[in-house]
């Protein structure tokens, strides 16, 4: 089971469109965006990478964006771009799927329903939010305005929900449900998501996501959206590369498949409890980079690794300036990554409890 | 991949309103036996009273009952997964040696909406992080993964409403596909303010017990529940002599891409759906003894159904189960796939709950009483917000 990949669109704390996605490794960028979290010792600001969605109406326009919230834009603006990047690939929307990956789903309008009866009264509560609140608000927004008609699923699976969804999306482009797929992940960030955040974790890093230091919280949360246009393996010079193997398990009874020759992605994200896991794992591996310094730390970020594997696949070396790693570490490197003889990159994901999601891509 | 390969169900379970189990639940059905009452686990102030369809406490096995590391939703599917793991003659030494996986939808189960929690939050306290803590472990389908040492893959599909029909259609998939060996399947969900408030406030629930199809359907009642089925491949059941109780023939799923909560007017994702789902299996619709829709008894829904069964399946038995068991959502899919199984097995079909006067507007109308039937194949559709249709098509085993 293989698929290529044709098209990427992603939006983050970084901008949107896989260009300033790639400028943005380039240039290792920081989070420097804040939020306001409630305490119990008053209100705090705590960094945070937000998402603007304003190029969203590029593609559509704002009128038609009226009840459409952060959540569903953030998935509509990447399902847009993929779309667009993907170029002159020819696609009949009726054979057009769309899965979605979500951690935690429309956690600000769940918020904003609840808030409608708290402050209304049972007799009052907000048909738009609650509409709005489902997790596959963002697949239907998706394919009412890119009119695909193919089927549209959903799938929450916390951090493995990725990995969980493109087995779906592999297995509908195997079976021929249909020609192709976007693929994509949303989360997003809200008032309640980092309040728990900071009741699990404290207050979090002020400076820098610290991937390799596996024994500190350095956790920023974050928020955003990949997706990536999908079909069975097909030559396309503007192809990125081909996904090969997806796999799914528990660390405490199997471990991934790991590739002596290639480059593995790891999502370590700061979190101190998922980062014993990777610490285990990476003993025997040397040639191993994180990125989630650019994107911070929230349930499906590993789809933001899977495109800058893409992009390492397509562009090579002429892409990434060298991780030298400089503190804060990047790269477990320290000398530059040779990217230009890379032809297969894998991405791994583990979660709270010691479950994984790993991702195999190679070029075309 | 043997795409059109037929898929064996060796088990199956479910819990709802009409029934602990799944012979319980079948004789209510053909009692007629309709279980609604107000919502007894949360208080609403509203002046109307909405009635819902709950199961009782006492529904649930003791040892889940008193369980608090996870919530209602999965408590109903690991509920009806014991039975249905039972049902199939697996044990869970069996089990280990095979590649399971699990997959199951789910609406409710997987929303962080704990409304004590978010209210004490709102107010500026710092609330106990156990509903939190409880809503991270409840994830449907990694609670059945858990509570039977499953290490295949796993997925909670959250499509709304049809999200029990469509993880049956992965689940078919991974078996098609040589993924997995067996697959437990289904939905599961649970009542709770929020959906009920939000079924009310998009003005489709009904203030009494609902009429599918009816002249004077006025919406849907909520219900809870889970149903869960287990798929396993030719060579697993074979391996082990399982029983065969019914073959998933094919699964049709489209998008109607027109509106978040409406369903196309013209019903064309849920056409697109039932013809893939036919053409695939190389069904004729005189071969097809009965379909057991997704009748909600909303006005859109049931006008949108009833145009399509006349124009793609005319003349074949059709009825809602929903009278039995209200709306219960993610779980309604899996519930009513059980229930096909039951009724192709049984050779008979109840009657369609609430169903009594004929509407000129709908040009076919359900079964008014229990019907027997011939043929040996059936399906089962669901609908949902966002626009997504999933079809099943099932054969007696």
């Amino acid at each position: 089971m293989q698929v290529t990949i044709h098209g990427i669109g992603i939006v983050g704390a970084f901008g949107s469109g896989i260009d300033a996605f790639s400028e943005a490794l380039a240039r290792k960028e920081r989070c420097t965006k804040s939020v306001v979290v409630q305490s119990s010792s008053g209100q705090k600001e705590m960094p945070f990478y937000r998402t603007d969605t304003t190029r969203l109406n590029e593609f559509i326009p704002r009128t038609n964006l009226r009840r459409v919230d952060h959540y569903a834009r953030m998935g509509l603006l990447a399902a847009s771009l993929a779309l667009k990047d993907s170029g002159e690939v020819k696609i009949r929307r009726s054979r057009l799927g769309i899965v979605v990956a979500t951690g935690y789903g429309a956690s600000a309008t769940t918020s904003a329903f609840l808030d409608s009866f708290i402050n209304e009264g049972d007799t009052f509560p907000s048909p738009t939010h609650f509409s709005n609140s489902v997790h596959n608000a963002a697949a239907a927004h998706i394919s009412i305005f890119l009119k695909a008609s193919g089927p549209c699923l959903t799938v929450s699976q916390f951090e493995l929900s990725l990995a969980s969804a493109l087995l779906t999306a592999m297995t509908w482009l195997e079976e021929r449900r249909v020609d192709f797929v976007l693929l994509g992940s949303v989360d997003e960030c809200c008032d309640i998501l980092s309040y728990c955040w900071w009741r699990f974790f404290g207050e979090w890093s002020k400076f820098q996501v610290e991937p390799f230091r596996f024994g500190r919280q350095s956790a920023i949360p974050g928020e955003g959206s990949a997706f990536f246009l999908l079909s069975s393996p097909k030559r396309n010079e503007g192809a990125y590369c081909n996904i090969v193997d997806v796999q799914t398990g528990n660390m405490k009874s199997e471990k991934p498949s790991l590739s002596e020759k290639g480059l593995l992605i790891v999502s370590a994200d700061g979190h101190k409890q998922c980062g014993k896991s990777y610490r285990e794992f990476l003993g025997k591996s040397t040639r191993t980079v994180s990125f989630t310094p650019v994107y911070g730390s929230f349930p499906t970020n590993n789809a933001f690794d899977m495109a800058a594997a893409a992009l390492i696949l397509k562009r090579g070396g002429t892409f990434l300036p060298p991780y030298a790693a400089p503190q804060p570490v990047i790269s477990r490197s320290k000398e530059p990554l040779p990217y230009e003889d890379i032809d297969l990159v894998q991405c791994l994901k583990i979660g709270m409890e010691r479950d994984f999601g790993f991702i195999t891509l190679c070029r075309t | 991949m043997k795409k059109n390969l037929p898929i064996a169900v060796t088990g199956m379970g479910c819990i709802c309103a009409a029934g602990a189990h799944v012979d319980e639940s079948a004789t209510s059905l053909f009692e007629g036996k309709r279980n609604l009452r107000p919502p007894s686990r949360f208080k609403s102030t509203r002046k109307e009273t909405y009635p819902v369809f709950e199961v009782p406490d006492d529904f649930l096995p003791a040892k889940l009952r008193k369980r608090e590391d996870i919530h209602l939703t999965s408590k109903l599917a690991v509920a009806a997964a014991y039975e249905a793991i039972e049902n199939a003659g697996l044990s869970i030494g069996q089990l280990a040696k095979k590649r399971v996986g699990v997959c199951v939808g789910t609406t409710v189960g997987s929303s962080m909406n704990n409304e004590d929690f978010y209210r004490e939050f709102r107010n500026g306290g710092n609330p106990d992080m156990v509903p939190i803590t409880r809503y991270l472990r409840s994830n449907p389908a990694s609670a059945i993964a858990r509570e039977f040492l499953l290490k295949g893959p796993c997925q909670t599909v959250v499509n709304a409403c049809s999200s029990g029909t469509d993880a049956i259609g992965i689940g078919l998939s991974w078996i098609r596909s040589g993924i997995c060996d067996i697959v437990v399947a289904g939905g599961t969900d649970e009542l709770c303010r929020v959906t009920f408030n939000g079924f009310i406030s998009l003005m489709i629930t009904d203030d009494s017990p609902c009429k599918p199809f009816d002249k004077y359907r006025k919406g849907l009642n909520l219900g809870e529940g889970a149903g869960i089925l287990v798929l396993e491949s030719e060579r697993s059941y074979q391996e082990r002599k399982g029983r065969i109780r019914s073959y998933i023939l094919g699964y049709g799923a489209s998008t109607d891409a027109y509106h978040l909560t409406a369903p196309h007017p013209n019903g064309e994702g849920l056409r697109r759906a039932l013809k893939e789902v036919m053409t695939s299996c190389n069904v004729q619709a005189t071969e097809i003894s009965f379909v057991n829709a997704h009748g909600t008894g909303t006005s859109d829904n049931d006008r949108v159904e009833s145009n399509v069964l006349n124009e793609l399946l005319p003349g074949v038995l059709f009825l809602s189960t929903k009278g039995y068991t209200g709306h219960t959502l993610g779980a309604a899919g899996a519930i009513e796939a059980v229930f096909t199984i039951a009724c192709l097995e049984m050779g008979r079909i109840p009657a369609n709950a609430g169903f009594s006067v004929h509407d000129p507007d709908l040009p076919v109308s359900p079964v008014k009483k229990t019907t027997s039937f011939q043929g040996t194949i059936a399906l089962s559709q669901s609908l949902a917000f966002g626009g997504s249709n999933g079809v099943l098509l099932f054969k007696r085993g």
